[in-house]
């Protein structure tokens, strides 16, 4: 299984962010996986060196269920979002993570610039 | 008690579990279908075997003061056993002269013999738990259950031409399978992995209804969240108990208007109640039991006892067990909080807040408060979500019998 996070590696200030994280069943037998809600949660970390300058999930409540995912041999599963950033240009860095009921499937970081 | 016997133990464990099954224990067991059998092979470094064939042995252990110990009918064949064990006992770093010898009033093979004899009378009958060849009493010891009669064991014993002298009965606790909450267990009580099509969560608490056999869990851990559409349910998965053991009867719908934000639909609880099917045993009153608190353990160990209803305010302790997390403690933050479910158009007006541990397939998990440090506990609610993995949201029981009508919980 791969997990990866894509993200365009430069945008220009007030532009949004396409991310999109990827899980890829890259072997030759189908995977189970748990996933958390009923709706796949999923968490986007972007950071400017160590400070974070933006959470997907801060202050989220999110319902604990979990779900159960079949992913075929090939098969990629995408989960998407767009950060409406409003800061300043510089270089940044972008993970992402994704709860199950057991370690989290984790991506990145991959760098973002953002330019004036 | 050596290989041989300790496989007799696995055999009882079945026996126990089916008697339980019938008598609808309070007590959570977990079903299997493991094979068990009887494997008379002797390890070769196994001390008994190596002594066995002095005559008059009558068996082998190492005493409480860690002393090697061997009974003997004639006890001046000390000579004989020295020879015997002595290579064993230099590969345990002893020497002979630490042996020491003790009177037999039976030999070894007699007793091997009794042993094999009273197995299949003894573990047959209700409340047996196990039929050891105890080399450290020179007796057939007969474990049985609390409240079995010990003088009907003795007596089928008895007719089987074992010596009554030989036999001792002794009463001893279950023994059991090591269940996890994500294990089969029957009978069916809080805290256990439910399954129903596609999703994973958590049985709440056994909730009787209008005469109704019944469990709480989420609103969301149903086909659709709000509205009966009879969700089926498995314990743990439908892929390993295939037979459903309950369906959805009660989820109100979420509403809009009065304090509902506006845009929003809202309940007060995250709650639906399923009723279990005739053939599912479910015990009222009882939450599966972990190790302990915050150590991540889903070993059950035995039951809380629900034995009141009640609510959490800021600053108490409160406990969680779910399928994920286990049991977890921690202090609420915030009470009667009014919650926006994240990716949804859904609020949860007047819910708690705790500090504590929480993970994906922890939907449902009981909520309560400890009487002091037994097994009572007073129920508080059920958790339905978290914020990050260390702060969790649960519906007060007063919101859940609100939406879903008076029930009887204990």
């Amino acid at each position: 299984m791969r997990v990866e996070i894509v993200v365009p590696p430069r945008v220009a200030v007030g532009a949004p962010v396409p991310i999109t994280l990827r899980i890829a069943n890259a072997g030759e037998r189908p995977i189970e996986l748990h996933l958390q809600g009923r709706t796949i949660v999923f968490d986007l970390t972007v950071r400017r060196g160590a400070a974070v300058v933006w959470r997907r999930l801060e202050g989220e409540s999110v319902p604990a269920i979990l779900q159960i995912r079949m992913l075929a041999p090939g098969e990629v599963l995408e989960l998407k979002e767009t950060w409406d950033q409003q800061v300043g240009p510089g270089d940044y860095s972008v993970s992402g993570e994704i709860p199950t009921d057991g370690a989290p499937l984790r991506a990145g970081p991959v760098p973002l610039t953002i330019s004036g | 008690m050596r290989q041989h016997t300790m496989l007799f133990v696995s055999l009882v464990a079945g026996t126990v579990l089916f008697a339980s099954a019938c008598s609808d224990t309070t007590q959570p067991m977990p079903s299997s279908d493991d094979k068990v059998g009887f494997d008379p092979i002797q390890q070769p470094d196994d001390p008994v075997a190596l002594v066995r064939d002095v005559h008059g042995f009558g068996g082998f252990f190492f005493d409480r003061d860690g002393a090697p110990t061997v009974y003997l009918r004639d006890v001046s064949a000390r000579a004989q056993v020295e020879r015997a064990l002595g290579p064993w006992l230099a590969s345990q770093e002893i020497g002979v002269a630490a042996l020491r010898v003790r009177g037999a009033d039976y030999d070894w093979v007699s007793l091997e013999r009794w042993q094999g004899r009273a197995t299949g009378e003894a573990l047959a009958m209700r409340g047996a738990v196990w039929v050891d060849a105890d080399e450290a009493r020179n007796r057939v010891t007969i474990g049985v259950e609390r409240g079995t009669s010990m003088a009907q064991v003795r007596s089928a014993v008895a007719r089987l031409g074992v010596p009554s002298g030989a036999v001792v009965v002794e009463e001893v606790e279950p023994v059991r399978f090591a269940a996890t909450l994500q294990s089969r267990v029957r009978p069916v009580v809080g805290s256990l992995q439910i399954n129903f099509p596609g999703f994973l969560c958590t049985l709440g608490f056994n909730a009787t209804r209008s005469g109704q056999r019944s469990f709480i869990t989420n609103s969301h851990c149903t086909n659709v969240q709000g509205g009966v559409e009879s969700t089926p349910y498995w314990q743990p998965s439908q892929g390993v108990a295939p037979t459903q053991i309950a369906t959805e009867v009660a989820d109100p719908a979420y509403t809009t208007g009065g304090g509902c934000p506006a845009g929003r639909r809202c309940r007060r609880s995250d709650a639906s109640r399923a009723s279990y099917a005739s053939g599912t045993t479910s015990t009222l009153g009882r939450i599966a039991r972990t190790s302990g608190a915050n150590n991540g353990s889903l070993t059950i160990t035995g039951n809380f006892s629900i034995t009141g209803e009640g609510s959490a305010s800021a600053g108490q302790t409160v406990h969680k067990i779910g399928r994920t997390t286990g049991w977890t403690r921690g202090s609420v933050s915030n009470t009667c909080v009014n919650v926006n479910v994240s990716g949804s158009n859904i609020s949860q007006l007047c819910q708690t807040l705790v500090s504590a541990g929480v993970g994906a397939g922890d939907s449902g998990s009981p909520v309560f408060r400890r009487v002091g440090t037994g097994s009572n506990v007073t129920l508080v609610g059920i958790l339905w979500g978290g914020s990050g993995s260390s702060l969790y949201v649960f519906s007060p029981i007063s919101n859940i019998e609100t939406e879903l009508g008076a029930l009887t919980t204990f």
